[in-house]
C-alpha cells in the first residue's frame, strides 16, 4: 500500500484483529494484516492496514459489529500519527 | 474389541480428526496472537477458524464469547469460581458429576454458597416446578447437566429456563455435546461447559465455556494473552479474559474436525443411530430376570449411556469379564457421580456403564447383550 494513503488500527487482541478481516471481507473492504509498526504499541502481533478511501465503512463496521478498536493511526511518509476520531 | 466406554472419552474419533492434528502441528504451529511472524499468524488464523467453527456449531452469535478450556470440568471452574460470590444461593440437581458437586461443595465449606441440591426420580427424571421451588432471592445460579454421566437421563433445561429467565443457568453439556442439538440461544443457556473429547470427537485437553452477553465472569487464572502485555492488569475483555497461556492449537485443530465431521454427518442422524443402539441394548437386557436396568430405560428420554447391574454380580467383576472373557470395554462403579447413584438407588456397589457412539454397530450391541446374558446366568 502507499504509505501517504494508509490507515492502521488498532485492536485490543488478535481475535479482534481476525475478526476485522473476516468482517471487511464479507463486505468487500480490501484490508492488509501487517505486523505491529515498531512505532505503535501493541503486542498482538498484528494490525489492520487499509486505504483512506475505505476509512468509512471500515468504521462503520466496527460499530455494527461491536468490534473493539483500540487506536486508528493515520501513516505519512513513514511517520504514525494517532487520528481522533476513531468513532 | 467393542468399544462401549464414550461417555468417558469416545474412541475411534473420525480420521480427520487425527489428520487435522497432525496438519496443525506441521504446518501451522507457531504461538497464536504472540508475534507477527507468518507462523505465528498461521496459528492465530487457526484459532479464530476454529472459534468460529465451534461457536457455530451452539450458535453463539459472538464467538469471542467462547473459550478454549483444557476440559469440561476447567470450564465448571472457571464458571462457578468466576461468578459466584459471598452469599449467594445455588441450584442444582442430585444427577450432576463431580466436576459440578465437588467445586459447588469446595464454595459451600468454604461458607461462600450456600446450596440447594433439588432431588431427581429414580428414573433420573427432574420435575421443573421443583427447581422453580428451589429459588431463593439470593439464587444467583442454576446449575444443571444436560445428560446424566451414569444413566444418560436428559434434563429439561428449555423447560426450566423458560421457569426462571432472570436466573443465569450453567449447562454442563459434557454428555450432550455432539450427541443432542444445542443451540444456546434457543435453549436459553447463559453458561455452557463443554468437553472437546467426548462427543465432538476431538481429542483431550480440548473443552469449552461459553459466555451469554451481560455476564462477567472473574478470570479465574491470569497470565500471558499476547494482549496488553504493558499492563499488570489482566485484560478484562474476552476472550483474553479467560484464556491466560498458550492454548492447545493441535488439539483444538482437531476438535474443528470434529465438529465439521458432526456438521456433515448432521447431529440428526447421530442422534437417531445412537438411539436405535440404546433402544437394542434396552430390549435385550430388559427381558433378563437377573439383570437390572437404571435410569429411564427409554431411547427418547436418555443419551446412549445405559447403566446396568446383575443381581448377585459386584460391577467391577462383570466389567472385568466383559473385557477379558469378551473384549468389550465399559466402566464400573461410581462413575465420579455419588450423589447421582444416590438418586438411582445404586450406591455405593455402582453400576455397569455401557455408552456408545456414532461408531458402535448393531452387531456390537447384540453381542453385548448376549455377553450380560451369559455373565448373568453365571456362564462365565
Amino acid at each position: 500500500m502507499t504509505e501517504e494513503t494508509t490507515y492502521v488500527l488498532i485492536l485490543p487482541s488478535i481475535h479482534y484483529v481476525l475478526k476485522v478481516e473476516k468482517e471487511a471481507k464479507a463486505r468487500s473492504i480490501p484490508i492488509e494484516l501487517i505486523p505491529t509498526p515498531r512505532q505503535i504499541s501493541t503486542d498482538c502481533g498484528m494490525v489492520v492496514e487499509f486505504r483512506a478511501i475505505h476509512r468509512e465503512p471500515l468504521l462503520r463496521m466496527l460499530i455494527e459489529k461491536e468490534i473493539p478498536a483500540e487506536g486508528l493511526y493515520h501513516r505519512k511518509k513513514g511517520e504514525f500519527e494517532r487520528s481522533q476520531r476513531l468513532r | 474389541m467393542i468399544y462401549l466406554d464414550n461417555a468417558a472419552t469416545t474412541f475411534p474419533k473420525p480420521d480427520a480428526v487425527w489428520e487435522a492434528v497432525l496438519t496443525c502441528g506441521k504446518e501451522r504451529c507457531g504461538n497464536p496472537g504472540r508475534s507477527g511472524h507468518a507462523l505465528a499468524a498461521a496459528a492465530a488464523r487457526e484459532l479464530f477458524s476454529v472459534r468460529e467453527a465451534v461457536a457455530g456449531f451452539f450458535n453463539i452469535a459472538d464467538s469471542s464469547r467462547l473459550v478454549f478450556t483444557l476440559n469440561a470440568t476447567a470450564a465448571l471452574n472457571t464458571a462457578l469460581y468466576g461468578l459466584l460470590r459471598e452469599g449467594d444461593h445455588v441450584v442444582t440437581s442430585s444427577l450432576e458429576h463431580n466436576s459440578v458437586m465437588r467445586p459447588l461443595h469446595a464454595l459451600e465449606r468454604k461458607g461462600v454458597i450456600t446450596l440447594t441440591m433439588v432431588p431427581c426420580g429414580r428414573g433420573g427424571e427432574l420435575d421443573p416446578d421443583d427447581v422453580q421451588k428451589a429459588l431463593r432471592p439470593a439464587t444467583r445460579l442454576v446449575v444443571l447437566t444436560h445428560a446424566s454421566n451414569v444413566c444418560g437421563a436428559i434434563l429439561p433445561i428449555r423447560e426450566i429456563k423458560a421457569l426462571l429467565p432472570e436466573i443465569p443457568l450453567l449447562v454442563d453439556a459434557a454428555q450432550s455435546a455432539g450427541v443432542l442439538p444445542i443451540d444456546v440461544q434457543a435453549l436459553g443457556i447463559d453458561l455452557l461447559a463443554f468437553s472437546g473429547h467426548k462427543g465432538l470427537f476431538g481429542p483431550m485437553g480440548t473443552g469449552g465455556l461459553y459466555t451469554a452477553p451481560g455476564l462477567k465472569l472473574s478470570s479465574l487464572v491470569q497470565g500471558g494473552t499476547g494482549s496488553r502485555s504493558e499492563q499488570l492488569e489482566h485484560p478484562d475483555f474476552l476472550p483474553d479474559l479467560l484464556e491466560a497461556g498458550t492454548p492447545n492449537l493441535p488439539g483444538l485443530s482437531g476438535l474443528r474436525a470434529g465438529v465439521e465431521f458432526l456438521a456433515q454427518q448432521g447431529i440428526a442422524t447421530i442422534r437417531d443411530h445412537e438411539m436405535r443402539l440404546t433402544g437394542l441394548l434396552l430390549e435385550g437386557l430388559a427381558g433378563h430376570d437377573k439383570i437390572r436396568l437404571h435410569g429411564p430405560a427409554d431411547p427418547q428420554a436418555q443419551t446412549a449411556v445405559v447403566s446396568v447391574t446383575i443381581d448377585g454380580r459386584d460391577p467391577g467383576a462383570v466389567a472385568r469379564s466383559l473385557d477379558r472373557e469378551y473384549g468389550i470395554a465399559c466402566r464400573a462403579s461410581l462413575h465420579c457421580a455419588p450423589v447421582a447413584h444416590r438418586t438411582l438407588g445404586t450406591f455405593p456397589q455402582g453400576t455397569v456403564r455401557l455408552s456408545m457412539s456414532f461408531f458402535n454397530t448393531e452387531a456390537e450391541i447384540k453381542e453385548t447383550v448376549r455377553a450380560l446374558g451369559d455373565i448373568a446366568e453365571g456362564k462365565i
